[in-house]
């Protein structure tokens, strides 16, 4: 009960020195926001991400309009339906405002159909605007697919990537680094020599390795597993050594010690003392290690490798979107990567506040 | 048989004609020039054969200099962007894409039975250390490498050294004449010799070769060098490195050739090439050819890196790595660059080509793919032109698959077949085939009760495929049947197609023009078990293994084999064009591949001081990319 | 120290041999080998591969011989300085390595240098000013430098260039220098382009440096020596300089043994898409290409380089702060 107790009041205190740091508040607001979205996608989507508006093929972001063409003002921003032409001498595709109608921009509008979560049926989106108008918040890509929408999806995958990897990674390091640090020995030797080989050997020859080696009768449901435990096999490593470092040197702590003597069984020390006395510490080094798993994802993608079309992850946009044109032209095929950075930052900012608080006089490992 | 004859006639008149007027003093490159007054090389007159080809220049007689920047993502084999300024083969396909025009055999005679074929080689080539060129070489090619058993383990070529089963056979009649004799027609030899094939032919210098050949050296020699050079265990290994035809090596340096350019260094990442100071061709006027002085192949990894390479104007010849998705990019920094954009037309009787695998191991899906009434419905329900607005800036042909218009078996009708957009039609013809009930998410049942999903495995190669086919999964899922698409590796989609797993594949069309499609009409009958092939795996195999495995068609393809073999043979060639038409007609009929968008432009990227470069062309494997358009002709204007 | 040094060198060895049966297998995982690639290759661009040419480059390869047999030979090899040859470049693996060496090097101490360079007095900053309009900045930076994924900041920046300054920065070399002989002119236009990967590569070395010595510098200052030697009035940047400064670099000192191997594989991707003359495009174009001597190779060197940069590292760390326990 003791236990307990002081546990719970140590979690208290982390929360208010965390709530102090602005960063990782900011952050965990944005994260917040990130997986609020990742998994009402079909809601917050305002179009769908497959559906091809084939008249406007890489139209660019359309322009929230606050002033209308005679000068009126509306505090609701709306906007322009698009006219588009082909210029054969540049082979440029031309989009100019149709000023005749206005659309404004609702929220929770009807729109296209979906399936929540594959479920249930709805046509509620959480915002957009009448049918006949064409709201592209990042523009469209090369077969008028809304880049926007394909982001909102893209968030789904790219976010839980990282939360099952780092899962993955954590049970396997928990278990591995545990019995590493409590049975010390020949296990602890091998284990020791396996981490040191894999932490040496490139990571890009490995994923290359591996991903080439995934059946090729998978669909994309498994494939998309079977990378998310090729990402998390190469991270577990880092967690293990944590783990094993911990143990030995919490083993000959004084409350382990006393413990041992009044006769608790072994699992019972792990769960009740051990486990606890390091758990800030590893949620820490996993929330720094999401971030590393998501841009993995890209990287992967990147080589070739990664997710494939039509599964849409911001990797697989990010490689869409790795051309000529896409950086001179049509720059907000780009725009995913904003997405990946924000995510990341608040990942990032979040682990460092996790950290600053769980033990403000801890140095980074 | 007759528009051979005359069409041969006509070349070798052209030829003497040229020749008679060609005949004063040669002249060459000033970088030449200063070697023979040095006294490191003979004069041209004295370099160039008796009887020069001489090429007609595109815009004007060129500047001698310069050297040419070009990239590559290929390996160091052939399919660089250097390839097409570097073979030279027997014949040429010409600029028209059909008719066969003299290279290095100045005429030639083909009997009336096409059983025997005389090529008489141009007088006094020289290979471009100046040891002359002459029968022996191709006497060496056939006798002491194609018909060695240690370095062609299962024979030459059987489709074009062996008609009938039977190796060709070779005889010198004197030095500059040559004669092959068949067991049955083979008419089709003269395309073969202006194609790939007749390149290999002219990749053989005896004098330099011998040394590595047991026929000439003594094996105890031989093993000995072997022993010296850890790449070897064996004599052949090392013969064939030596000449150029081992993994990668076909740019090796120090290797006699008849090209207009030769490999004079060769580092990682940077190939250089000079031009061949005995190379055999020259202008109107008399000047020796090639006018540009030498190139520089630089190896890059990512086809992102060529592309940044020519909009920063660095690429001075680049139609191999450009795509059509980036013209808008091309266009934009054409100024910048100093380029300008020449817009070929692509030799793919359609860019992607859809293969619904009738020998696929699922009963239920076989049945389907063998009913004509299943790949009709599929091909109604593609939009060819949403594809072809969307990704080809509508300039592309909206088709199925079928040969392009300049052929001479080209007939508009079989290339529309099918090829319009009826979601309806494709709806009923489906419901017909029993396809009618579907699931709660809205596709279609199979017979077995199992959802209609098809799998498409695919690489990306030669064209774009994947934009073209997240399209036509839409327009498939719209109908009801599930898509999903794979891209797999080359590597594993060779594998997998020859192991018949692959339900639906996808290609390019090449071979739909003349110069391939009477040789290799591919997508037509089941003649090639390879990586291209996915329509009728086992079909094939039981074909090319003559039935030692693979399973056996139904009559009505081996009508097509039949219709195959008959236009090998067959000296006739009204006959001929009649049978390529039967082919296309049962293609057009029975839809055994559907099409896409064919006949695609093609941007070709020419610097503005590159000149001699025609404005439109065809651009492809078929005729061997740049090779009709004599590249040896482009030249850099002098400032 | 010295038994440590020797178990450490024993476990390397192991270690090593880990490594070379690894860098072996993970080429063999992919199905088909060289042979497979080069035919799909040349069938790509329309040559009809007969039986006749993959039988003929099947034997002329030896690639049908069992794998470990082909790994025995290859090790062997190895252990005598002959790292066999490159199918892809038909030249000795040895040559290739060597030719990119330099490069990769200059680039990697390039990339070190500029890293603390930047990270150090930014991070001393940061610590000093703790929570300052600068730190913040400074902080902010540091963590998007970590959040970019590096390929797309290498072709934004490529593309940025050339678009508004006309300036070419892919490659090391602009096209006229790219041939000429070494000079001062050469070495000045290679600078020219360095600054490009330095700082893309470095980016994410930077921002974590930046993390680890604000920590470390911000513990240090919160000691009572500091707070000592402040109370007698010695001017601060002394006593910023001459302890906690010097304790926070210790970590960063005795981890260039790890930081340098990390930079090399760290380039790949952007090495790809920069087009620099260095290792990671061979490699990765060996790796799709099954060039299995030539990619077993380099993974090999580069685990060395690191196996051997952790052993530096732990050594200068034992050597830095005693109280490491040597187990």
């Amino acid at each position: 009960m003791a236990a307990t107790s002081r546990s719970l009041s140590h979690s208290q205190l982390v929360w208010r020195r965390f709530t102090r740091h602005k960063l990782a508040m900011a952050g965990l607001i944005i994260l917040a926001l990130f997986y609020l979205v990742a998994i009402f996608c079909e809601f917050t989507a305002p179009l769908d991400p497959l559906h091809r508006y084939s008249s406007h093929i890489y139209a660019p972001p359309t322009p929230l309009r606050f002033i209308d063409s005679e000068g009126g003002f509306s505090l609701r921003p709306f906007v322009y339906g698009i006219k588009s032409e082909l210029d054969m001498q540049t082979f440029r595709r031309i989009y100019v405002p149709d000023t005749s109608k206005k659309y404004p921009i609702r929220f929770l509008v009807r729109g296209h159909e979906y399936r929540m979560w594959g479920l249930f049926k709805s046509n509620l989106h959480l915002f957009g605007v009448e049918p006949g108008g064409s709201l592209f918040l990042l523009g469209t890509d090369e077969l008028g697919r809304d880049v926007f929408s394909r982001i909102i999806y893209g968030t789904r995958i790219s976010l839980s990537i990282g939360l099952i990897g780092v899962t993955l990674s954590l049970g396997i390091g928990l278990i591995v680094g545990g019995i590493s640090g409590l049975k010390a020995g020949t296990f602890d030797s091998i284990t020791q020599r396996v981490i040191e080989i894999i932490r040496s050997v490139p990571h890009i020859p490995l994923w290359m390795g591996l991903s080439a080696a995934l059946p090729p009768d998978w669909n994309p449901i498994k494939v998309y597993f079977g990378i998310t435990v090729i990402l998390s096999l190469l991270g577990w490593t880092h967690v293990a050594r944590v783990v094993r470092s911990k143990f030995l040197s919490l083993r000959e702590e004084d409350f382990v010690m006393a413990a041992y003597a009044a006769g608790s069984s072994e699992w019972r020390i792990i769960t009740k003392h051990l486990i606890p006395s390091f758990i800030s510490y590893v949620i820490v080094s996993v929330t720094l290690s999401i971030p590393g798993m998501i841009l993995g994802e890209t990287a992967l993608s990147f080589l070739g490798i990664g997710l494939r079309p039509p599964v849409i992850s911001w990797g697989v946009l990010l490689q869409q979107a790795q051309n000529i044109s896409a950086v001179n032209t049509f720059p907000w095929l780009l725009t995913p990567a904003f997405f990946v950075v924000l995510a990341v930052l608040a990942f990032n900012f979040v682990g460092d506040g996790l950290r600053d608080a769980a033990d403000p006089y801890s140095k980074q490992i | 048989m007759k528009r051979l004859t005359l069409s041969v006639l006509a070349a070798a008149l052209t030829v003497l004609v040229l020749s008679t007027c060609a005949a004063f003093a040669y002249s060459e490159a000033p970088m030449l020039k200063e070697r023979v007054s040095a006294g490191l090389l003979p004069a041209v007159d004295e370099r160039l054969p008796e009887n020069p080809q001489v090429v007609e220049v595109v815009e004007r007689i060129g500047d001698y200099g310069g050297v040419l920047d070009v990239s590559s993502i290929a390996s160091d084999s052939f399919l660089g962007p250097h390839g097409f300024l570097m073979g030279e083969g027997m014949l040429r396909t010409d600029t028209d894409y059909s008719t066969v025009v003299p290279n290095m055999a100045e005429s030639w005679e083909l009997s009336d039975d096409a059983k025997t074929l005389v090529l008489h080689l141009r007088k006094g080539v020289k290979w471009s250390d100046g040891v002359p060129f002459t029968a022996d070489d191709i006497m060496f090619w056939w006798e002491d490498v194609e018909m060695n058993e240690e370095i062609r383990p299962s024979g030459p070529n059987r489709r074009v050294w062996q008609p009938g089963g039977e190796p060709m056979d070779v005889r010198k009649i004197d030095d500059y004449t040559v004669e092959l004799t068949f067991s049955q027609p083979h008419p089709l030899i003269l395309r073969n010799l202006a194609h790939g094939h007749g390149m290999a032919m002219l990749d053989w210098p005896k004098h330099y070769l011998k040394q590595f050949h047991p026929k000439y050296t003594p094996m105890e020699e031989l093993e000995k060098m072997v022993a010296a050079d850890d790449a070897y265990d064996q004599w052949y290994q090392m013969f064939l490195d030596k000449a150029r035809q081992s993994f990668s090596v076909f740019l090796e340096p120090g290797v006699p050739t008849l090209d207009a350019f030769m490999v004079t260094e060769k580092e990682p990442g940077l190939i250089r090439l000079e031009r061949n100071p005995y190379y055999w061709k020259v202008d109107a006027e008399g000047n020796q050819l090639p006018y540009i002085d030498g190139v520089r192949v630089h190896k890059v990894s990512n086809i992102t890196t060529v592309n940044s390479k020519i909009i920063t104007g660095e690429e001075d010849f680049n139609g191999f790595h450009t795509s059509l998705q980036q013209l808008t990019t091309y266009k934009q920094y054409e100024q910048q660059g100093d380029y300008r954009i020449l817009m070929y037309k692509g030799i793919f009787g359609t860019e992607v080509l859809i293969q619904f695998n009738q020998t696929y191991d699922d009963p239920v899906w076989q049945k389907l793919a063998r009913d004509v009434r299943f790949r009709r419905a599929m091909s109604l329900a593609i939009n060819r032109d949403e594809i072809n607005n969307s990704l080809y800036f509508g300039l592309g042909e909206p088709r199925n698959t079928s040969v392009l218009s300049s052929s001479v078996v080209y007939d508009e009708k079989f290339a529309k077949s099918y090829a319009q957009y009826d979601p309806d039609t494709a709806n009923k013809l489906l419901d017909e085939l029993g396809l009618d009930k579907r699931d709660s998410a809205g596709f279609r049942l199979r017979p077995d009760g199992k959802r209609m999903s098809i799998t498409i495995e695919y690489c990306e190669a030669d064209t774009p495929k994947t934009p073209t086919l997240e399209l036509v999964k839409a327009h498939w899922d719209a109908v009801g049947v599930s898509t999903s698409l794979k891209l797999i590796s080359n590597t594993l989609e060779t594998e997998r197609a020859m192991a018949n797993q692959i339900q639906v594949g996808i290609h390019h069309a090449d071979r739909s023009t003349d110069p391939l499609f009477f040789t290799e009409p591919f997508w037509y009958a089941p003649i090639v078990h390879g990586w291209e092939q996915n329509t009728w795996p086992l079909w094939a195999q039981w074909y090319t293994t003559k039935g030692r495995a693979g399973e056996e068609p139904p009559a009505h393809v081996k009508h097509l084999l039949d219709v195959y073999e008959k236009m090998q043979i067959t000296t006739d060639e009204v006959e001929r064009i009649e049978l390529g038409k039967e082919l296309l007609r049962q293609q057009a009929d029975n839809l055994w591949t559907l099409g896409t968008i064919g006949s695609a432009p093609y941007a070709v990227i020419v610097k503005n001081n590159l000149r001699n470069v025609p404005e439109t062309g065809w651009w492809g494997w078929d005729g061997y990319f740049g090779y009709p358009y004599h590249p040896e002709q482009f030249f850099f204007v002098a400032e | 120290m010295g038994s440590y040094i020797i178990r450490r060198l024993a476990y390397m060895l192991i270690t090593l041999l880990g490594i070379s049966i690894i860098s072996f297998t993970i080429i063999q995982l992919p199905p088909g080998d060289y042979l497979t690639t080069y035919i799909a290759q040349l069938s790509s661009s329309g040559t009809v591969v007969d039986d006749s040419l993959v039988a003929s480059l099947e034997r002329q390869y030896g690639l049908d011989r069992p794998i470990y047999i082909q790994y025995f030979k290859w090790i062997g090899g190895v252990l005598t300085g002959n790292f066999g040859r490159s199918f892809d470049w038909n030249e000795a693996v040895a040559v290739l390595i060597a030719e990119r060496l330099p490069m990769t090097i200059v680039i990697s101490l390039a990339t070190l240098v500029f890293t603390y360079l930047v990270a150090i007095p930014i991070s001393i900053y940061s610590a000093v000013k703790q929570y300052s309009i600068g730190d913040y900045i400074a902080t902010v930076i540091g963590f998007i430098g970590l959040s970019v994924p590096d390929f797309l900041l290498a072709l934004v920046l490529m593309f940025s260039f050339y678009r508004f300054f006309g300036i070419s920065v892919s490659g090391l070399f602009s096209p006229e220098m790219r041939e000429a002989a070494w000079s001062w002119a050469k070495i000045k236009d290679m600078l020219d382009h360095l600054w490009v990967p330095m700082i893309v590569i470095g980016m994410a070395g930077t921002a974590g440096i930046i993390r680890t010595m604000r920590a470390t510098t911000l513990d240090e200052l919160g000691k009572d020596y500091v707070k000592m030697a402040r109370s007698k009035g010695i001017p601060e940047w002394k006593v910023l300089m001459r302890h906690p400064v010097r304790v926070a670099l210790n970590p960063i000192i005795s981890t260039i043994g790890w930081e340098l191997p990390r930079i090399v594989s760290g380039t790949t991707i952007v090495a790809v898409v920069l087009n620099l003359p260095i290792t990671g495009p061979i490699l990765l174009q060996a790796l799709q290409a099954q060039d299995m001597f030539l990619a077993g190779s380099f993974i090999l060197m580069l685990s060395t380089l690191t196996v051997i940069g952790t052993l530096i590292s732990d050594i200068l760390l034992a050597i830095f702060d005693p109280r490491i326990r040597l187990d």
